[in-house]
């Protein structure tokens, strides 16, 4: 009888759960470890955050999707892990904190013979002083700082149609973020409401970002395929900022936030600053505050997690400038470095490096995109671990693992730029592989004949479909597991 | 006050048919086929 234990609850580790409990039998456990009571379909979050979408349709209950499917869940924080045994067992656990009402702050100690590190990210809204929503700038991370976000806005609006102009910042709150999709989402949302509310022609919309270039996403840019010509994604970007009135502030770290006052450095070495009236301002991720221990109880966690806290697999993490970058530097099995039944899925692995080229400012600020991990990614990987997991349980420790890297994976992204079934608008795109390959594609990084995009309502009809598709798969509804990930 | 602030005035338009394309509901129609097709295509190349 094996006992897995999943820590987080998001694409990756819900479909890592859902997956092995299908395929394994009764007798071995699968629990879940999560803080959060509620699941979240986070790529609506953008929806929550322009009113156009309530909260209740992008987040639902966890605990009777897991009592339903068998799967053991504790709403708890994992804190610590010990990986060889400890104090309190002599085989490998973790220690979590409840986080449920009826248990709060009690601390208990899981054992696992399989444990999948899937806890996403941490928001780190620390690393800029003034950002977020205890600061002065909205968020549209959780549907809850999305609900915040609309409300706001809402009063902005409300501001434009008594006269006012207002301006609005959206974008990235620090050097190092990720998550430029989602910004640029919620920049034309934000934009199409103005629209429909009658008040653009007073609304200065600007996008701040870290990218060197609009269309890079923190993937170094994308070159798409059309008519048999290739197309830069910075043109395809640009094209739609211009299109829409939007401005662009490019190659930025924002430095402090103050209130209706974004300061920022730029990496030419201008420094200068933003004055805005509604700022949605996305924080860089680090990885949650998690400690290792050994069975003599000697600290290890800086031989399990790398220095931004996400966990170290099998990538080649060996310093490197970005000439010297190689598809074959991420890693195919997630497998942790240290221990050969601990996996990380999803964003809690540690990237090799960043994907698009790094660059700090004359005064030593870094300006550099982090790597995405989108919900396609982070689904194949979550299932693949499950997949490498369930045939060690069912044939052995020697099993070989299942792969699933970024470089020889493709990944389809819409961006939502508007709602309505016949005024919406999106930008959908597929990028073959995720990781860019020049050793294989040339300059271009990448297959120009997968790698695509094209704006319209039929992209928005795709999001719309994904909500749904996505959201009945979470919820292990008949056959949810003929939804790909 | 601001600097850099870029408003792209010398970046191509598209085509006002091309815009207009973006809403027809016979041409998003036929373009959500093809959509979901590539993105068939790409689950199936990521498989592994």
């Amino acid at each position: 009888m094996a006992r897995v234990v999943v820590l987080g609850a998001g694409v990756a580790g819900h479909t890592a759960a859902l997956h092995l409990r299908r395929k394994l039998s009764h007798e071995d456990e699968v629990i879940v470890v999560s803080p959060n009571s509620q699941w979240n379909w986070i790529p609506s979050n953008i929806w929550v955050g322009v009113g156009t979408m309530p909260k209740k349709k992008v987040v639902f209950p966890l605990a009777p999707i897991y009592r339903r499917t068998g799967i053991e869940f504790h709403q708890a924080l994992a804190f610590e892990l010990h990986p060889e045994g400890g104090p309190e067992h002599a085989s490998p656990y973790v220690s979590v904190r409840y986080t449920d009402p009826l248990r709060k702050d009690t601390v208990c100690h899981l054992r696992y013979d399989y444990l999948i590190n899937a806890t996403g990210p941490k928001l780190n809204f620390n690393a800029t002083p003034g950002l977020g929503p205890d600061g002065n700038s909205w968020s549209v991370c959780t549907a809850g700082h999305a609900e915040q976000a609309s409300a706001a806005l809402q009063t902005s609006i409300d501001k434009l149609k008594a006269g006012q102009k207002q301006t609005f910042l959206i974008g990235m709150g620090n050097g190092t973020c990720t998550c430029q999709g989602a910004a640029f989402e919620y920049t034309f949302n934000v934009e199409q409401q103005l629209q429909k509310a009658g008040v653009r022609d007073k609304a200065e919309v600007i996008y701040i970002t870290n990218e060197e270039r609009l269309g890079d996403f923190g993937m170094d840019g994308m070159n798409f395929g059309v008519d048999g010509e290739v197309v830069p994604s910075q043109m395809f970007t640009e094209s739609l900022f211009k299109e829409r009135g939007v401005a662009a502030i490019t190659s930025a770290a924002v430095t402090k936030v103050d209130p209706g006052v974004a300061h920022f450095e730029q990496v030419d070495g201008t420094v200068s600053s933003q004055t805005f009236d509604f700022a949605m301002l996305l924080p860089p991720f680090t990885g949650v505050d998690m400690k290792a221990f050994n069975a003599q109880g000697d600290d290890i966690t800086s031989e399990i997690y790398a220095p931004s806290g996400f966990m170290k697999v099998d990538a080649d993490y060996s310093p490197k400038p970005y000439e010297e970058w190689r598809a074959s530097d991420w890693p195919r099995t997630y497998e942790s470095v240290a221990y050969s039944n601990i996996f990380a899925a999803g964003i809690a692995f540690a990237p090799p490096h960043q994907m698009s080229r790094p660059r700090k400012s004359p005064s030593g600020i870094v300006i550099a995109p982090a790597p995405p991990r989108t919900g396609m990614p982070s689904g194949v990987i979550g299932k693949t671990v499950a997949l490498t997991i369930i045939d060690r349980i069912k044939h052995g420790n020697q099993a070989a693992a299942h792969t699933a890297s970024m470089a020889e994976m493709g990944a389809a992204c819409i961006a939502s730029a508007g709602t309505g079934w016949k005024s919406g608008s999106a930008a959908a795109m597929t990028v073959y592989p995720i990781v860019p390959d020049p050793d294989k594609y040339g300059a271009v990084g990448r297959d120009t004949k997968e790698t695509f995009g094209e704006i319209g309502l039929a992209a928005h009809w795709m999001k719309t479909m994904l909500h749904f598709l996505f959201i009945y798969k979470a919820k292990a509804k008949p056959f949810w597991y003929l939804i790909p990930e | 006050m601001t600097h850099n602030v870029h408003t792209f005035d010398d970046v191509p338009s598209p085509s006002p048919a091309r815009v207009a394309a973006r809403t027809n509901l016979l041409n998003q129609f036929w373009q959500f086929i093809v959509l979901n097709l590539k993105m068939i295509r790409m689950v199936r190349k990521g498989s592994h």
